[in-house]
């Protein structure tokens, strides 16, 4: 069991996530180009974090559906002994360990840089806009199977919590923590994204609303 | 036939999901950013905050550039935003050495002084002036070298040296309204707000309605029955792409009318001319480009790839662009896709990069026209079998 599901994360790296994946280190490799990275203090850390790392979330999760966008792939896929729902979470698992990953590395170079933050809650910060970015996207993928579509949804949200959303988005506001909020509050952003992430799982599950 | 194509293709834009979620979109912000209506009310004297102006009085412009250079020397550390993040950059010794100069042959200060302000035991007596005679092609030509050294971003780029803000007096906040009143008409300053906040939408959301018009045709395993259509190449990618222009700027012109019909409204009530057609002109010069780029970009690199690459790509460039303005809002052109002009009036700033803004507007969308040549080549490519997708070239060509 623990084999074939290692088997199916590895081909999925290898033939799926791997391009996405490039695209994110790129992403993150050209930020100290774009931003400094040296004596920031917290709230300098947090506005990278909030405004720049949630990206991540779109690059990593949102294609979670990619490889079975075409029906008969999903078929295929569908009379095979692991369910279908359990590759897709593999998937998802295996984006979210990149996303970890790639947020670490990141913060622990500014760490290097003498920036002073705290690990954690930047940490917390820049994930829970990642998942939530990248959740909102999943949802919209998992209802009309359109990529196009769930990757607009994201960039419609930040477009929205740039244009003064903390009055029209409230606890979703993306950008909370570097806009002086406590980082208590990102607990509603990550736990929304985990919530959209598990119900597009669900949906998609179903067939959505195209099937 | 084009006709009759155009229709269609218009048709399935207005069907789809995408469109319908561009139009909430496009609503969404408008209102939420311009829903309310704010007037500008004419200065009377004895007010006691006239607000800030901008001007292009070089004298003030040197010497508040070079007070902030001096602070920024003494602390060893220049604030640069190259994408709108904070970036601090320390200078070599070297480096610092020849910002030292600089301020020794811009200012009034003797090295002792200079010294002394480092130091901090400067006493009140000692003030930075700007050197008598500098003219201000040489400080720009100062100011040039010290980007060189700090990177892009600096308070000291070529764009920053046009203006200055300071705090207005009453004469000049009157004559601010005046220039609203008699420039503008009143209804073009509102115009190039709308453009402003619009702007930052459209730089990015055609791109999606590019992306998944392209896709539509392989999702739905019809691509075959179209490249065997009788319309030749440039027939279809110039009718998909007229229709989704056609599409995307009818809700844009729209509310740029619901926007004129208030400035209007605000005109006659002040008993002032007014320009009916402000809306018409600037979104079409202002607008219209950004529209054409982020479609072609999206037409050309789907077409090419096969894949929804091109949001990555339009996605970057809209990122990078609105960091890129964030520490300048008002009168920000240079060669972003979205330039800014976020402020009612300040016509003498809008007359300053009118003329950048106009090569700007021309080369984007000369990129864009170059961009659907380049989408039709392919496509032609690709009907022929020559050229399939990225990666999987020459594969169905023909003996």
């Amino acid at each position: 069991m623990l084999e074939r599901n290692y088997e199916i994360a590895k081909i999925n790296f290898k033939h799926h996530l791997i391009g996405h994946f490039a695209v994110a280190v790129l992403f993150v490799a050209i930020a100290p180009l774009l931003m400094g990275m040296k004596n920031l203090d917290e709230m300098q850390v947090a506005k990278i974090m909030e405004f720049y790392l949630g990206f991540l979330g779109v690059i990593l999760l949102v294609p979670l559906f990619l490889p079975d966008t075409d029906k008969n792939i999903r078929d295929l896929l569908a009379s095979k002994k692991t369910a279908l729902t359990t590759v897709r979470l593999i998937r998802l698992l295996e984006a979210a360990l990149c996303l970890l990953a790639l947020l670490l590395v990141f913060l622990y170079v500014l760490k290097t840089g003498d920036c002073t933050f705290r690990y954690g809650a930047c940490l917390f910060a820049a994930a829970a806009n990642a998942v939530m970015m990248g959740g909102t996207g999943l949802l919209c993928y998992s209802l009309v199977d359109n990529v196009a579509l769930a990757y607009m949804i994201p960039f419609l949200y930040y477009a929205m919590s740039m244009g003064g959303g903390e009055k029209y988005l409230g606890h979703f506001w993306l950008f909370g923590y570097s806009g002086g909020g406590s980082i208590q509050e990102k607990g509603w952003l990550f736990a929304g994204g985990i919530l959209l992430g598990v119900l597009s799982l669900v949906i998609r599950g179903k067939g959505g609303l195209c099937k | 036939m084009f006709l009759a194509l155009l229709k269609k293709e218009c048709a399935c834009y207005l069907r789809s999901v995408t469109y319908f979620i561009y139009l909430a979109a496009m609503i969404l912000f408008y209102f939420s950013q311009m829903g309310d209506f704010e007037t500008v009310e004419k200065p009377v004297p004895g007010q006691e905050d006239y607000g800030v102006v901008r001007t292009a009085d070089k004298d003030l412009i040197m010497r508040n550039k070079l007070q902030r250079l001096l602070q920024e020397y003494t602390g060893e550390e220049y604030t640069t935003y190259p994408v709108g993040f904070y970036k601090a950059v320390r200078l070599s010794d070297g480096e610092q050495e020849k910002v030292k100069e600089m301020l020794l042959d811009m200012t009034s200060l003797s090295e002792e002084e200079l010294e002394a302000v480092c130091e901090g035991t400067a006493d009140e007596t000692i003030r930075m002036e700007v050197r008598k005679g500098l003219t201000f092609e040489e400080f720009s030509s100062e100011m040039e070298k010290l980007c060189g050294m700090l990177g892009a971003g600096s308070e000291y780029s070529k764009e920053k040296l046009k203006t200055t803000k300071v705090p207005a007096t009453y004469e000049q906040a009157a004559a601010e309204y005046e220039s609203l009143i008699k420039d503008d008409k009143v209804t073009n300053a509102y115009a190039r707000l709308f453009c402003d906040y619009m702007g930052i939408l459209l730089a990015v959301l055609p791109v999606f309605l590019a992306v998944t018009r392209s896709l539509k045709d392989r999702k739905a395993q019809v691509w075959q029955v179209v490249y065997m259509a009788k319309a030749s190449s440039k027939t279809l990618v110039s009718v998909r792409f007229l229709a989704a222009v056609l599409v995307t700027a009818a809700p844009v012109f729209l509310l740029g009318c619901m926007q004129m019909l208030q400035a209007v409204y605000y005109a006659k009530s002040i008993h002032v001319p007014y320009d009916l057609f402000a809306c018409v002109k600037y979104t079409g010069f202002w607008l219209l480009p950004t529209i054409l780029v982020s479609l072609s970009v999206g037409f050309f690199l789907t077409e090419l790839t096969d894949s929804a690459i091109a949001v990555f790509v339009q996605g970057i460039w809209w990122f990078t662009s609105i960091f890129l303005s964030t520490s300048d809002l008002v009168g920000n052109a240079g060669w972003n896709l979205i330039p800014r002009f976020n402020t009612v009036g300040q016509f003498f700033v809008y007359e300053q990069m009118k003329e950048q803004l106009f090569w700007n507007r021309l080369v984007y969308t000369g990129a864009a026209v170059l961009l659907m040549i380049l989408t039709v080549l392919v496509y032609d490519r690709k009907r022929k079998g020559v050229f399939v997708s990225a990666g999987t070239k020459l594969r169905n060509r023909k003996n």
